[in-house]
């Protein structure tokens, strides 16, 4: 008998984007059914967004948990130059160990330093068990 | 009775990155065991940074082995065009197909004639075999 491992994946976003510099919670993914030893957990996401006014940057950050108060999964915050106005296409990985534990995970972007919401499209956020 | 593909993975970057043609490496993974058949080795990679004085572009190559002379994975240079000062997250893809040989993976760095190091924030370099 074989058997297959956890994965989830999301195109629905969590919320939309606000008209000023609050961390955002973007995709949100539920608990994900804990490997039996500590493999690794990939997390792959895409974000296709138009920047709103006076965004010059976007702030992304992969967490543990669905909130932005939930711990780094990424070492730091990733950050992107962006243009005003001219839709752009994101995307990043990166990885987790999480030793037997349910962990759901959540992608998070925060507008620097924008005064009009950006707008979401064509994005996902995908997440599975090597 | 089941199986785990092989999978490795790291964020640790083994050097500093530098500003012109040099090519430097920033990930290597450890040795990914050999699939049982041609398995195919998808790679991930993310790399943010902020780019250096002068920078106008930012080179990645993937290798199979742990320096910059192994086998060049990479059908081409990615090359990505950036702004000095700017960040950037820059990701991508690719496959390999080793045969059974079991190797490690890197991905190494380059940049423009001329250009000031860029600045390393965080990134990946993830390899398994499907």
């Amino acid at each position: 008998m074989g058997f297959r491992f956890a994965a989830l994946s999301t195109t629905a976003p969590a919320s939309v984007m606000p008209a000023n510099s609050t961390e955002t919670v973007v995709f949100a993914l539920p608990q994900m059914v804990p490997p039996t030893d500590s493999a690794i957990v990939a997390l792959m996401w895409n974000v296709g967004m138009t920047p709103g006014t006076g965004c010059t940057s976007f702030r992304f950050n992969l967490r543990r948990g669905f909130t932005v108060s939930d711990p780094l999964v990424n070492a730091t915050p990733w950050i992107a130059t962006v243009a005003v106005g001219s839709a752009i296409q994101i995307n990043g990985f990166y990885f987790d160990v999480m030793f037997g534990q349910f962990w759901p995970y959540c992608l998070t972007i925060q507008q620097i330093t924008a005064t009009v919401a950006s707008t979401l499209f064509a994005s996902a956020m995908h997440s599975f068990i090597l | 009775m089941g199986f785990r593909a092989a999978s490795s993975y790291t964020n640790t970057p083994l050097n500093a990155l530098t500003g012109g043609v040099t090519e430097t490496v920033l990930f290597t993974t450890g040795v990914l065991e050999s699939p049982f058949d041609n398995g195919l080795v998808i790679l991930c990679w993310s790399l943010i940074l902020t780019a250096g004085a002068a920078t106008t572009f930012i080179g990645v190559l993937l290798r199979r082995g742990v320096d910059a002379t192994g086998v060049q994975v990479s059908g081409a240079l990615y090359k990505q065009f950036v702004a000095a000062a700017g960040q950037y997250i820059i990701s991508a893809t690719d496959t390999d197909s080793p045969g059974v040989a079991a190797c490690p993976y890197t991905l190494t760095v380059q940049q423009n004639t001329g250009s000031s190091a860029s600045t390393y924030v965080d990134g990946c370099l993830l390899a398994f075999v499907l």
